[in-house]
């Protein structure tokens, strides 16, 4: 190919902070990619592209192209206007190289910045830029060394052949510009399309000249006619009327034109409102799903602070008793302790009982009891029976046994009453044991409970980042059907009106026209009797040869004005041919049915042409989505390069031309431009998918393969540090081919 | 004096802060107060609880400087079953180094006695739990804006323990 971009270096340029080696890009023949998220340097690589190409950059807040010297401080790395110190210097560049047959050219434009004092980043006060320079040098391709291109008209010369000023608005391509770019119902829209493809100015010069000769050689011929007349007067007043006739018909002409611009432009706004309509109720649909959306992430985020909140509740709450976590055995060496207590205590009131009472104690148990005393109930149940179990011998009612064992029963309560301790704690230790019981049920069940909880607090926080995600993606089409976000639905009501008042101006100029017509119609008619007047009035003794040459030059005029439509005609047909054929190959892939792209001629003049999408009978489809819409102006885009007659041979570059774009559209998108482009260099997001290894969708992940399969092309993949901010932004390159 | 007197004696007593520790106390029990970025406690008790639990775990037992500042009333602590749990702790450790049988063999103001020692152990233990509370607050700031925070820094001293 003739037109090749090897590489583009960037240095402290925006977020691609450090030299050229460290933003460093190779590209080859073909497809070319570079794969990046939002924020990752798309538009900043396409601002390198469009500094070196046009000396201008797309600010990005204002999505207004401006001066490079406009914009040359905020291009400045943020990251390396942290880390210099005052007086210390900066330089921002872009060095691009690229081979034109069989010379190579590295353009490099740069510029200094000087730090002059502390301040923000954003402070432009606190830095002193230098001018913006211009390096170009040169080299035979596989000569060792560059050697400088000096004059500056010469280095623009040679930037301007990479892609030359009339192609610029087809081959350097924002997204979002596409569709004011490729507008066929503007009128300078078609002629400007018309003359990149073919050097057609060339024959209006020759009908302006054609036509030009024709009147003039019917001047001479009326001249002659009533020079030679015998009723002079008479034909004063024909030519008269003729001359006054042809200016109201060019006045009516004027008019004609005048009108069908105003036709156009109310059609063109009509159309562009109809779309807009189309899009109002999807957009209402996107604030719906908006509002419930956000109100979905505000109870979710209520719900995540409540449960934030509650978090240390469940170290007090009954049910959890968290605080005890991890405290096992507690109740067991309490109950040890206790156990043990209350044995000591037995043997201590025990004790005390014979230290209270020793001769009692003896007398009463030692030598009248066996050692296993009977207790209380068993001598109360040897009285009632008049017997003692203990010898087994008789003891009737009131006899020295019944009385001695009615004695011994006597001394059991005796001993109870007489027994006392300082204090008495068994129930305070007892309740300890009952009311901590809740408490140690509780251990072994926390560590789950806890786990649960985590999981309970990821999963609130999943579901806001899911929600999150999703707003983000709602708003992305919300975006792409013409919504702007903070924007009241207002706009959208006025809408309406708009397009109303679009029809009835287009209802108006069409009645004017037709007016205007029928005057035209008149007038010619009367044109024609008032030439049958002068041509009667002809004796044809002088004005043969005349007559030869007007006739001779009108047939002239008429063929160069015949040629002019027919090659209209024809570079129509073959657009409208060519961009069909794209049209269909790049919707291909997707499901619903795309119609095709009818071309029609709003004026009679081939100034201006509107093109619709139909059905196969012809019938206009309408509300087809913001895909079709841009896939529709890149086929006609994709025509327009490829019917040119003027040889086409150089890179396209294209900053997320994708955006509003469904899977379908993608893939067909990424075979086609190829076909067309010997070298395309197409930023993209929609091939970026963060979860997986190769940082590619699966379409990516198609594309890599074939393009390693096939051995052309570069793909790369953009990085910034997930939520690194501004002042510390810094893209990182990741070479996949 | 019964079981009855004994636990009266005890939830009538007001346990105290180091005034040293009280702007970490201030900082992490908020009740009544605007809120921070993190979770806190809830009222001043709930804190002290937690700290006796941690000191506790540590084997951190640190007494009080002169300055001190009292709170709620035992007795009105909640959860119940929470306060019998830590004094089920201390009476299961070595720490009151008083036999249970013996304090039934005591006078009232021995007892008394006891009563003050076991709440002094209670507040040594939560003071050490606090400064070591202060510690992290102060070497890892940022561990605090983890929600389970007091989750995680009772499970990391359990595995040390």
């Amino acid at each position: 190919m003739d037109k090749l971009i090897q590489s583009l270096s960037l240095k402290n340029f925006y977020n691609y902070y450090g030299g050229f080696e460290h933003n460093h890009y190779e590209f080859g023949e073909g497809l070319n990619i570079i794969v990046a998220d939002n924020g990752a340097g798309k538009s900043k690589f396409f601002n390198a592209i469009l500094w070196l190409l046009t000396n201008t950059v797309l600010d990005s807040s204002t999505k207004k192209i401006v001066d490079v010297d406009e914009a040359a401080f905020s291009m400045i790395s943020d990251k390396a206007k942290c880390e210099i110190e005052i007086e210390e210097g900066i330089e921002t560049a872009v060095q691009l190289i690229f081979k034109v047959r069989k010379i190579e050219y590295s353009v490099t434009k740069f510029f200094y910045a000087t730090k002059i004092k502390e301040g923000s980043p954003t402070d432009s006060s606190c830095w002193k830029l230098n001018k913006i320079k211009q390096k170009l040098e040169r080299r035979e391709v596989g000569a060792l060394n560059f050697k400088p291109v000096v004059d500056k008209n010469e280095q623009d010369k040679i930037i301007e052949t990479l892609i030359p000023k009339m192609f610029k608005k087809y081959l350097l391509l924002q997204g979002e510009e596409i569709d004011n770019m490729v507008d066929f119902s503007n009128k300078n829209s078609i002629k400007e399309a018309i003359e990149t493809i073919t050097n057609i100015d060339q024959i209006e010069q020759l009908k302006i000249l054609a036509q030009g000769f024709y009147k003039r050689a019917e001047k001479e011929l009326n001249k002659q006619i009533q020079e030679h007349s015998n009723n002079q007067e008479l034909l004063t007043g024909y030519i008269d009327k003729k001359d006054s006739l042809e200016k109201e018909i060019k006045k009516l002409d004027e008019e004609k034109i005048a009108i069908e611009v105003t036709l156009a432009k109310a059609i063109e706004k009509k159309d562009a409102v109809y779309n807009d309509i189309g899009s109002v109720e999807k957009r209402n649909e996107f604030r719906r799903e908006l509002v419930a959306l956000e109100k979905e992430k505000k109870r979710l985020e209520a719900n995540l602070e409540q449960f934030e909140r509650n978090l240390n509740s469940y170290f007090f709450n009954e049910s959890y008793l968290w605080l005890v976590f991890g405290t096992t055995g507690i109740d067991k060496t309490f109950s040890e302790k206790i156990e043990k207590y209350r044995e000591e205590r037995q043997q201590k009131i025990a004790a005390l009982q014979i230290l209270n009472s020793p001769e009692e104690f003896l007398s009463k148990y030692s030598s009248k009891l066996p050692s296993d005393i009977p207790d209380a109930l068993s001598l109360s149940k040897m009285l009632k029976e008049e017997c003692c179990f203990v010898c087994g011998r008789e003891a009737q009612e009131d006899s020295e046994a019944w009385n001695h064992i009615k004695h011994l029963k006597g001394g059991h309560k005796k001993a109870k009453q007489s027994l006392t301790l300082k204090n008495d704690f068994t129930k305070f230790f007892d309740a300890i044991q009952v009311q901590a019981q809740v408490c140690y049920t509780k251990v072994d069940k926390i560590e789950e409970q806890i786990q649960e909880m985590v999981a309970m607090y990821q999963d609130i926080k999943n579901k806001i980042h899911k929600t999150e995600e999703e707003i983000r993606e709602v708003q992305t089409s919300f975006i792409d059907y013409g919504g702007s976000l903070g924007e009241e639905g207002d706009k959208d009501n006025n809408l309406l009106h708009s397009y109303e008042n679009s029809i009835v101006r287009i209802q108006e100029a069409e009645a004017k026209i037709r007016k205007i017509e029928q005057e035209l119609v008149q007038r010619k008619q009367e044109q024609e009797r008032v030439d049958k007047d002068i041509q009667s009035a002809d004796s044809g003794k002088f004005s043969k040869n005349y007559k030869l040459c007007k006739n001779l030059l009108y047939d002239v005029a008429t063929v160069v004005e015949n040629t002019k439509e027919r090659i209209y005609k024809e570079l129509l047909e073959e657009l409208e041919s060519m961009a069909n054929r794209y049209f269909v190959a790049l919707i291909k892939k997707n499901n619903a049915n795309g119609g095709n792209l009818k071309f029609s001629w709003t004026s009679e003049t081939y100034d201006s042409v509107r093109i619709d999408v139909v059905d196969p009978e012809g019938n206009k489809i309408s509300g087809l989505s913001e895909g079709f819409q841009r896939m529709k102006k890149l086929a006609v885009i994709m025509a327009i390069v490829k019917t040119s007659k003027q040889g086409f041979d150089h890179p396209f570059i294209a900053d997320a031309p994708l955006s509003a774009f469904g899977k379908g559209f993608i893939s067909g998108f990424f075979e086609e431009v190829p076909k067309v482009f010997s070298q395309s260099i197409i930023l993209v997001k929609e091939l970026y998918d963060i979860t997986s290894n190769t940082r590619l969708t699966e379409i990516g992940v198609e594309l890599l393969e074939k393009m390693n399969k096939e051995g052309t092309g570069r793909l790369y993949v953009n990085e910034v540090e997930k939520d690194s901010v501004q002042t510390n932004m810094q893209t990182k390159i990741l070479v996949l081919k | 004096m019964n079981g009855y007197d004994l636990r009266d004696l005890i939830l009538k007593k007001r346990p105290k802060f180091d005034n040293a520790r009280l702007p970490i106390v201030d900082e992490l029990s908020n009740l009544g107060k605007s809120q921070t970025d993190y979770t806190e406690f809830g009222p001043r008790y709930q804190l002290f609880m937690y700290a006796f639990m941690m000191g506790w775990r540590l084997k951190s037992r640190i007494p009080l400087g002169e300055k001190k500042t009292d709170f709620l009333e035992i007795g009105k602590w909640n959860p119940r079953s929470l306060v019998e749990y830590i004094l089920m702790i201390l009476f299961s450790s070595n720490d009151l180094n008083t036999d249970w049988n013996t304090m039934e063999d005591m006078e009232e103001n021995e007892v008394e006695n006891v009563v003050r020692k076991l709440i002094s152990i209670m507040e040594e233990y939560a003071n050490g739990g606090l400064i070591h509370l202060e510690n992290i607050r102060k070497n890892n700031k940022e561990e605090f804006f983890d929600p389970f925070v007091f989750v995680n820094l009772m499970k990391d001293v359990v595995i040390t323990e």
